[in-house]
């Protein structure tokens, strides 16, 4: 063959060889894992996050900004969507604003769309206090009737924190136009949470009822300009808000599916802000210094076990094996490749909850094995199914939980279904499943609440897992926590409480971040990673 | 009575008795015509239906429940039970399929049964436009690169561009098109910087703004289908460039580029054409990987999204849409084939 034909034949197939390549390249492909920052390289905090000096710059008005949600949110209805930046809270928050908001600086409660709320000396009776001459977009008064208007519609209906609601306060009064009464059934000390939150959405009567129909009349910085399902929800600026016409002319949310997709948008400049929290990408926009509103969110990524009759988690020395097999850190380095936190603590050492008193479930599968081998010994077969969501992340946390669990001895299968909504399906409508892949979210500016309905044993959301008289005890004894040291007291109890029920398996607590743009400014960090953008600026 | 007339007349009494008058052949011309516009009209609505039917029948074996995508979770079974009463999950299939197919016969594709409740018909009025601007642009790139590739593969057949070339669709054919988005993502986005990454800019927004954000996906969709395109075209060209009237055009001393285009890119363009309907219907439904890479409110997004959700009315009405369009497409492309070949349009007649 001369050199002429040589060249000829294998220029083209030099082309074929190089695709070939680069696909394989590509699809072989992996992270540089010297750059995975080890554990404890980032000071995980709740609250601001980067630089945050803009003492002495005058806020410009005009223009737009662009938020990217992790979800559209389905409905803009607080009585239908839950009030969490991850659901669409940010974005029912613009409309409606808040009655309080959560300031991760004072670490309290503090008013937003009221003037004051109070407790009596038991806390079994708040007091409301509105703004004067507050009004809804549609021009009616925000006074203390739509108040309780709105918050009897949401108590009605089926909404997502109508339980906690019901099962606390007892009834609502207006005592005059701009003052409501609550009285509970029960000391309660985080009724303030509970209006930071989705009762704490005022929606106006014009709204109308929960369903087709509804239509998003409130009385926040924004109102709905147009929604356009699967691209973009746009929102104007409120000229009737109470705290005065906020600076800019519109909020855009967009919805970008892959969080790496809004990354690369977000660095390109097309978004100014947006709600992160895979660990890699929170941990990547961190080691960055990019400025943003961090709550961290303990048992974020988790696996309810299921106690009930006939389920292998029936067994407390099951429940027990199963935890005591899992290191955390294995799950954060094969599954976020080091990125995020892991402890088998419920609230681990950043946490303002932080018992470091109170013994933890540390790994030992030495003792994971002799719990399993006497629970074989009793006629359990060691057979466990693992259910989750069809997601790159919960397909990578099966595999790591079948090598763990099967190295001790459990005989691991691991089903995945096609959305979140089969899952909720399997695991809380027909609590089907021995473990599935959860996230039980307990909040640093309130653990209670969602601890209550997960953990109690009259609880909302137990879903089959195993509850306790001492972790019943202990949640009553946090329910009506006075102060600080008490509900931290409390919170070692139900440590211990799951240290001995083990009611899920604890590995990871996640970060959940709104990042936004250097030339960002005046945003307001609120409860459930929400932000708020009533005085917020475009540089 | 005019000549002409008379001439008509005389033809009609000849045609009694001898071959059929004109007007006699273009009556029955005109109702063969008729009869196979009925014809295809009936094929199409037994398709729709076919389709319809086959859809429904497919998402009642889907688990998702749309009343879990409405309460969320943390309810009773009462409460989940009572939303699948009042959106009528509980009826006979047969039942909820002839009610949705009745109200469809109006035009009425119903309103989304999970929030926000949108009308099924403005959803996909709203998502059409996406995927067939997509799908026309992917088609048109993909013709602006193949026929120049296809004809100078074909004039140069065995050589070493040819070769080239061949090495190229191949390589190109086998790369999935999730992978050539990401790399294209890579390269012309993240890395030189001249497209967005993703999202989506309306028409009404402005052209400019419209294709600097639909180039990235259109050409996504172009690599694949030129590829394609330039395998099957190149292969009829240089069936075609055999033909003696090629040798005849260039004997008589007629240019390349003018043999090319007017003789024989025309004759050639059969199995290209067929592809191109084909590929233009199917894809309008399904961009679904190249929509949810650019996070485009394509039609793809649409179903897959109320998919998960359980919304069986949007993916009904979506998949019907999509389906009338796959197969007008297809009409279309059946009737060009007269055009592209005279002795179709006779054989016809």
């Amino acid at each position: 063959m001369n050199r002429k034909m040589l060249q000829l034949r294998s220029g083209p197939a030099l082309v074929a060889l190089v695709t070939t390549f680069t696909v394989l390249l590509t699809g072989c492909g992996s992270t540089d894992k010297s750059e995975t920052p080890a554990k404890g390289k980032f000071e995980y905090v709740d609250g601001m996050v980067g630089s945050h000096d803009d003492a002495g710059e005058k806020p410009a008005d005009g223009g737009t900004l662009t938020y990217s949600g992790l979800t559209e949110p389905t409905s803009l209805d607080p009585a239908m969507t839950i009030a969490s930046a991850s659901t669409g809270g940010v974005e029912m928050a613009a409309i409606y604003d808040t009655l309080m908001r959560y300031d991760s600086e004072q670490k309290v409660f503090v008013p937003q769309l009221a003037k004051s709320l109070e407790a009596n000396e038991d806390q079994t009776e708040w007091t409301l206090t509105l703004r004067e001459g507050v009004k809804f977009s549609d021009g009616t008064p925000l006074d203390a009737a739509a108040v309780v208007k709105s918050q009897q519609r949401y108590a009605q209906n089926r909404s997502p924190e109508a339980a906690l609601w019901n099962g606390n306060v007892q009834d609502a009064n207006p005592r005059d136009d701009l003052t409501v009464v609550y009285t509970m059934k029960a000391p309660f000390a985080w009724f303030d949470s509970l209006l930071s939150s989705g009762p704490g959405m005022i929606v106006a009567a014009a709204s109308g009822p929960v369903g087709p129909g509804f239509k998003p009349v409130g009385a926040g910085p924004f109102t709905l300009k147009e929604q356009r399902p699967g691209e973009e929800l746009l929102m104007e600026s409120a000229e009737s808000y109470w705290n005065g016409r906020p600076h800019l002319d519109e909020l855009r949310f967009v919805y970008l599916g892959e969080q790496t997709t809004a990354q690369d948008s977000f660095e390109k400049g097309s978004i100014q802000a947006g709600y992160f929290r895979d660990p890699d990408i929170v941990d990547t926009l961190l080691g960055e210094g990019v400025r943003g509103y961090s709550n961290l969110v303990a048992i974020s990524d988790t696996a309810l076990i299921n106690a009930s009759e006939g389920r292998p988690g029936a067994d407390p020395r099951v429940r027990r094996a199963l935890q005591l097999a899992i290191d955390p850190e294995i799950v954060r380095n094969r599954v976020y490749d080091g990125h995020g936190y892991s402890s088998p603590r419920i609230f681990p050492e950043y946490s303002r909850w932080y018992t470091p008193d109170v013994k933890v479930l540390e790994p030992d599968t030495n003792e994971a094995k002799k719990l399993l081998e006497a629970a074989k010994a009793d006629g359990y077969d060691g057979k466990i199914t693992y259910l989750d969501s069809n997601t790159s992340a919960s397909r990578d946390t099966g595999q790591v939980i079948k090598a763990v669990l099967e190295s001790v001895g459990f005989k691991v299968e691991i089903e995945l279904v096609q959305t979140i909504a089969d899952l909720v399906s399997r695991m809380a409508v027909e609590r089907d499943y021995d473990l599935a892949g959860w996230g039980l979210n307990y909040r640093e500016a309130d653990p209670y609440s969602k601890m209550f309905a997960t953990l109690h044993s009259t609880g909302t959301q137990t879903y089959g897992m195993a509850t306790s008289p001492e972790m019943d005890a202990a949640l009553e004894k946090l329910q009506g926590a006075p102060d600080d040291a008490t509900a931290r007291e409390a919170l070692g109890e139900i440590q211990q409480a799951y240290n001995d029920t083990v009611p899920f398996l604890t590995w990871m607590p996640f970060a959940e971040v709104s990042f936004w743009a250097d030339n960002v400014h005046g945003i307001k960090g609120a409860s459930n990673s929400m932000i708020l953008f009533d005085q917020a600026w475009v540089g | 009575m005019t000549n002409q007339s008379v001439k008509d007349d005389a033809g009609a009494l000849g045609s009694a008795s001898a071959a059929p008058s004109l007007r006699a052949r273009r009556r029955a011309g005109a109702w063969r015509r008729t009869r196979r516009l009925f014809v295809r009209v009936a094929e199409l609505m037994a398709v729709l239906f076919l389709v319809s039917l086959g859809t429904f029948a497919l998402l009642s074996l889907i688990d998702t429940d749309p009343a879990v995508t409405i309460l969320g979770e943390g309810h009773t079974q009462a409460d989940y039970e009572a939303v699948r009463e009042d959106l009528g999950l509980n009826d006979p299939l047969l039942e909820r399929y002839a009610d949705w197919l009745g109200s469809a016969a109006h035009g009425d594709l119903g309103a989304s049964i999970v929030p926000p409740y949108h009308d099924v018909l403005d959803r996909i009025m709203a998502a059409l436009p996406v995927s067939v601007e997509l799908a026309l642009l992917g088609v048109g790139m993909a013709l602006l690169f193949s026929i120049p590739l296809a004809m100078w593969s074909a004039y140069h057949a065995g050589g070493r561009i040819d070769r080239w070339i061949s090495a190229g669709t191949f390589s190109v054919l086998s790369v999935p098109s999730f992978l050539a988005g990401l790399l294209l993502i890579w390269l012309l986005s993240n890395g030189l910087g001249w497209f967005p990454r993703a999202e989506w800019s309306r028409l009404d927004e402005g052209l400019g703004a419209n294709l600097y954000h639909a180039f990235l996906p259109a050409l996504t969709i172009a690599l694949a289908e030129t590829a394609l395109l330039t395998r099957v075209l190149r292969s009829d060209l240089i069936t075609t460039l055999q033909e003696d009237y090629i040798l005849a055009a260039r004997a008589k001393g007629m240019g390349t580029v003018h043999i090319m285009f007017s003789d024989a890119l025309r004759p050639s363009s059969f199995s290209a054409v067929t592809i191109l309907g084909i590929s233009l219907g199917r894809l309008i439904g399904s961009t679904v990987i190249v929509e949810y890479l650019f996070a485009l409110p394509g039609m793809g997004t649409l179903v897959v999204g109320a998919a998960r959700t359980g919304d069986y009315v949007t993916v009904q009405g979506a998949v019907l849409v999509i389906a009338l369009i796959y197969v007008a497409t297809n009409a279309l492309i059946d009737l060009s084939y007269g055009y592209l070949d005279p002795r179709v349009r006779r054989s016809h007649a």
